[in-house]
């Protein structure tokens, strides 16, 4: 397959706009042509001219400052047709927000790689050009066919779509017994009861009230805030397996809680072998819903220390990712936040002795604060041995121009660049400036972010959705310091990607700890894969999957610098008991 | 000793029990603002007109500069603002200096009107730093940050020694960002020129926290419990710096004591709750955990420096929170005022026409209130509290079947109601509806508070529709919960003797008479004493 490794370095960027109808003409200004001169010292090329991908966000607004129209935009990579590369789906808006589905107008679109290194629009011939006012998208094969179905999360009804396996997706909503209404946010697969099919977590933010009006403190008119409205209850579907879903949020325990939901990450944080559930409230106490195996969560984070930041104080959660951070071998959390609160960073103390509120100590904290998060990347950039961050920014109020703004009057007022942090791998992050400057410096509204090896170099690149400017791809071309090793696995019982199941491997004295997980970020879905920047080592001694129904299987020693398919089975197996984390540690330290 | 009474005892034993009261200046500031209100749109034009002309006498210099690092090539440490560093604009004469100008399109008349009256204060006088600091304040209250930043910094520049200055332009950069080094070094510059206000050494210890300087940030928050031994956040601060430094017995001490000092700050509970689960208790930490989720509140520095100053927004957000705590104190006239002011930015809000309605009526405006809740139902036909409050209004001006058709749309859109059941039930009692009374208070929580006096009106109902036995429990239970309350003694014997226990009766009756002389008991009373 022709790659677009060969593209372009020299990139015209077009912060592009779609056509005004409707509107006043403060809202709709046509954008504006922006370009950043080729420069060969940059980590990140921008391409997504060159390739073809032609997406502009359309939020609908037309001056009555309706809240979702500064929320939205996910974005997704996954594999739609069964190719083996990634294409790229971006949920849209519309202009009848508040007015359910229009027959007409701007639609969610699949854009899917081609064989000869660009994007085609695929979205009428896949189906998957739903009409909601879209916010999230979610993908996990939901029927354990060897394809990848597609969760949109929406302003009014959410969708299902199952892949028919040859790259066509039908609307499934209705027959899978799936009814949920009102504002879903963050969406994402997993299977919490171990029972081979993925279920699925909605997270689920306010009951907006189009009629409401709110002001800025100056007594401007102004997009509300989530307390202008009544918080949801986040929804847990469970899959019965045979196609459809049963609503269990009432039996689980989760359905008492409502919060202002946006972020979501699913993850095993007290390494009993069961997955979690961590979601991100906007204004609201975070909520870590512990599994107890049973069916049901218990929301521990308040004991855990991540329901809040160090100060005890709720902030604005956003956008999520977990990650091991610190290289310690368990999850960490990264959220942003909105301006004049920092992102936060939560480290894993390790099973039950919760989490630390270290965002100051790892340089994560003021840099933040002029700037509000939202979608999120966590990879190792340099492939040196550690996890770097990607985080994308856009305020949700109107605030003053901003300068160099690429977006016109008025939404100049939220524009804001984006920040990339570097680790030095002893628990240290700062920010990296010109070597990202054509990645970061494109002052937008940016909410949705997607990663994934598009190219397949063994790197990791980038995909953003701006609000009413062109989404950007982002191709990865940073010098590497060191090798680095992709794990893909797949269970063939269940004919798909073992979603939650975490990868260890050994190399020499070093282990490192990556889970396979597509949902994370903000309203978005990622490449399904977990990827390993090692350093300069030359062998992978050994990988150790802990697959999602707590079988611990070692598979052979590797070279670096390729993509690895594990298949449960295919290495040497034993059960994984309750003491998991001393045994993890014995096991990957080789004792 | 643990580390936290170690630290603390290594402090000057000179302390204060309470934080310090506000700088004069700031109480200028506000008499001022006070005053300015009534300053008035008669002087906008004029003002207007002037201040355009000077605005063009330089480049406006009040535009937000995120100067990203990756389009200017600057480090991310952040660039001097034109016209904010002192270096720069500050070195001109304060004749030179450019006068924020805000941009007003769309701004709620009230804060415009402060704005331009505080901006012709400063520019009949530009080297008077209280101008300058009464512009500051008026743009930081309203969120106007660029504004505000610049005119701190000159009245900064122009009395270097005013406490205030320094600290709310620390308050204010704090909340802003980037720079986290000139925060705290404004702190510290304002530790020294006011000491003993144990809030700035507080604020101070929350921006070295937010450096990662927690040893730095736990001295300076023990040294506001030592200026301050009472000030309950400061003991929690440390009990947190504590913790995220591993030090969890001194964090166990620390925010023992702040519980014991601010009972109600949820943010203290959650800390002890983490406590708590690292020394293994998960029992102990489920209960402060519990408590936290109970109390919602995360207390906030008590600081009357800064209360002083938003105390003087007039913004229509603001206004708005303003009025809600004054009706939930039950102070209608005063909350009257803030409501007129989010009424004119929101004149389409059901719930502030609501809350309007509410003042009125317990000023006994009940035209008033007819006028703003009968707008707030035009506005949003469902709204509960609007019907309940227009009930009220109709049952006081004796229209009760239209007082009832409103209780019962509001016990539509809430069928389960406690209290929504109990009014329409003892409406509908008044309306001699007695069986329908009997079916509203059917719709009551069984668990939930019944007064005396509704006790007789379900009472009432029921015997009126045959139910003596059951009434006879409600009269009775009225007679416990208000032992004084005449009627409820005689409705009981009333009842009882209907049931044909006469003796009981007359016993109620008699006490009726003697809580009241004047009740009507005391006919009933001669008149079964006459048989």
């Amino acid at each position: 397959m022709v790659r677009f490794v060969c593209l372009l370095t020299s990139v015209m960027v077009v912060a592009g706009g779609m056509a005004c109808r409707e509107q006043p003409a403060q809202m709709c200004e046509t954008p504006v042509e922006k370009t950043l001169q080729p420069n060969s010292s940059q980590y990140f090329t921008e391409i997504t001219k060159e390739v073809g991908l032609d997406f502009t966000h359309e939020n609908g607004a037309d001056g009555s400052l309706r809240m979702p129209e500064i929320m939205a935009g996910g974005v997704a990579l996954f594999d739609s047709d069964g190719d083996s590369d990634l294409d790229i789906y971006f949920t849209n808006g519309h202009h009848g927000l508040g007015t359910r589905e229009l027959s007409n107008g701007p639609v969610n679109r699949l854009f899917r790689l081609e064989d000869d290194g660009t994007f085609a629009d695929a979205t009428e011939e896949s189906g998957l050009g739903d009409r909601g006012y879209g916010m999230g998208v979610a993908t996990g094969d939901m029927d354990n066919d060897g394809d990848t179905d597609v969760y949109v999360s929406n302003i009014g009804h959410d969708r299902l779509y199952r892949n028919r396996g040859d790259g066509t997706y039908e609307d499934v909503t209705q027959s899978a017994g799936i009814d949920i209404d009102g504002w879903s946010a963050s969406t994402s697969f997993l299977d919490y009861d171990r029972d081979g099919y993925l279920d699925l977590f909605v997270v689920r933010y306010v009951k907006w009230d189009p009629k409401k009006d709110c002001f800025s403190r100056s007594g401007k008119p102004d997009y509300c805030g989530p307390l202008s409205f009544v918080p949801d209850n986040d929804v847990l579907l469970h899959n019965n397996g045979d196609g459809t879903f049963t609503d269990v949020s009432q039996a689980a325990g989760i359905a008492q809680t409502a919060a202002a939901g946006l972020g979501i990450v699913c993850e095993d944080f007290n390494d009993d072998g069961w997955i979690d559930v961590y979601i991100t409230n906007d204004a609201y106490a975070n909520n870590l819903w512990i599994n107890q195996g049973d069916g049901t969560f218990l929301d521990d984070a308040l004991m855990l220390g991540a329901a809040y930041n160090m100060h005890g104080h709720t902030e604005a959660g956003m956008g999520l990712i977990a990650g091991d951070f610190d290289n310690d071998g368990d999850p960490d959390l990264f959220m942003t936040h909105l301006g004049q609160e920092s992102n936060t960073l939560l480290v894993n103390n390790g099973a039950l002795m919760g989490f630390n509120d270290a965002t100051s100590s790892f340089g994560l904290g003021w840099s933040s604060v002029p700037y509000t998060g939202f979608g999120l990347a966590a990879f190792d950039l340099e492939m040196d041995g550690d996890l770097d961050i990607f985080l994308v920014n856009g305020r949700v109020y109107l605030k003053e121009p901003v300068p160099g703004s690429w977006v016109l009057p008025p939404w100049n007022r939220m524009s804001e660049p984006n920040l990339f942090y570097t680790n030095d791998g002893t628990g240290k992050f700062d920010l990296l400036e010109e070597s990202v400057e054509s990645l970061c410096s494109p002052i937008e509204i940016t909410r949705g972010v997607a990663s994934g090896d598009i190219d397949t170099d063994g790197d990791v690149d980038i995909v953003i959705v701006n609000l009413r400017s062109s989404a950007r791809l982002y191709r990865n071309d940073t010098p590497r310091k060191g090798h680095w090793l992709s794990v893909r696995a797949k269970d063939p019982r269940l004919n798909r990607d073992a979603l939650g199941a975490r990868i260890i491997i050994t190399c020499g004295e070093r282990r490192f700890s990556r889970t396979i997980s597509s949902g994370f970020s903000y309203m978005s879905s990622s490449e399904p894969q977990a990827h390993f920047g090692l350093g300069p080592v030359s062998v992978v001694d050994s990988i150790h999957v802990r697959w999602p129904d707590g079988l611990f299987e070692e598979f052979a020693a590797v070279s670096p610098n390729q993509v690895v398919k594990l298949v449960r089975g295919e290495g040497e197996t034993r059960e994984y008991e309750s003491s998991q984390r001393a045994q993890v540690a014995s096991v990957t330290s080789g004792n | 000793m643990s580390r936290h009474n170690e630290r603390r005892s290594r402090r000057s034993p000179a302390g204060t029990d309470r934080p310090q009261s506000p700088d004069a200046a700031v109480n200028d500031v506000r008499s001022t603002n006070s005053r300015l209100l009534l300053f008035g749109v008669a002087s906008l034009v004029i003002v207007v007109g002037v201040l355009t002309v000077l605005s063009v006498r330089r480049p406006r210099a009040n535009a937000t500069a995120v100067s990203h690092p990756a389009l200017t090539g600057e480090s991310r440490k952040p660039a001097a603002r034109p016209g904010l560093s002192p270096g720069g604009d500050l070195a001109l004469s304060p004749r030179e200096w450019q006068i924020p100008s805000p941009e007003m399109t769309d701004m709620q008349p009230e804060v415009r009107d402060l704005l331009i009256d505080a901006r012709a204060r400063v520019l009949a006088d530009p080297e008077s730093a209280v101008a300058w600091a009464n512009l500051a304040t008026v743009c930081h209250v309203h969120k106007l940050t660029d504004c505000a930043e610049i005119c701190y910094r000159r009245a900064d520049a122009l009395a270097p020694n005013k406490f205030s200055y320094t600290y709310l332009l620390a308050f204010l950069l704090d909340r802003e960002g980037p720079d986290a080094e000139e925060v705290a070094s404004l702190y510290e510059k304002a530790a020294k020129l006011k000491p003993d206000y144990a809030q700035v050494h507080q604020r101070l210890g929350d921006t070295r926290a937010k450096q990662g300087k927690l040893t730095e940030a736990l001295d300076a928050y023990l040294k506001a419990v030592e200026l301050a031994p009472n000030l309950g956040i400061a003991h929690r601060s440390a009990g947190q710096t504590y913790l995220a430094l591993g030090d969890v017995p001194s964090a166990k001490e620390a925010l023992e004591h702040a519980a014991e000092l601010t009972p109600q700050d949820g943010a203290v509970f959650a800390a002890l709750s983490r406590v708590y689960m690292a020394l293994g208790d998960r029992a102990q930490a489920e209960q402060a955990a519990e408590k936290s989720r109970s109390l919602e509140r995360v207390a906030t520095i008590p600081d009357p420096i800064v209360h002083a100053i938003f105390s003087t927004s007039v913004s229509s957000p603001v206004c708005y929170e303003r009025a809600k705590n004054l009706l939930n104190q039950g102070k209608y006239a005063e909350a009257l005022p803030q409501l007129k002011i989010v009424e004119r930015a929101r004149p389409n809000d059901a719930l502030v026409q609501s809350f309007l309605g509410s003042v009125y009526i317990n000023t006994d405006q009940l035209d008033l209130a007819e006028q703003h809740l009968v707008r707030a139902l035009e506005l949003e036909p469902e709204r509960v509290s609007a019907n309940m409050q227009l009930g009220e209004v109709r049952q006081k001006q004796g229209r009760i079947e239209e007082a009832i058709a409103h209780y019962r749309r509001a016990q539509q859109a809430k069928p389960d109601h406690h209290d929504i059941n109990l009014t329409l039930g003892n409406a509908l009692v008044r309306n001699r509806q007695f069986a329908d009374a009997v079916e509203a208070y059917a719709g009551t929580d069984p668990a939930g508070a019944v007064p005396a006096v509704d006790h007789v009106f379900w009472g009432f109902a029921l015997r009126q529709t045959g139910g003596a036995e059951a009434a006879l429990e409600h009269f009775r239970t009225a007679t416990q919960l208000s032992p004084r309350y005449a009627n409820a003694h005689y409705q009981l014997g009333i009842t009882l003797e209907k049931l044909g226990r006469v003796k009981e009766a007359v016993s109620h009756y008699e006490e009726a008479v003697r809580i009241d002389p004047n009740h009507k008991a005391a006919r009933r009373l001669a008149k079964v004493e006459g048989n």
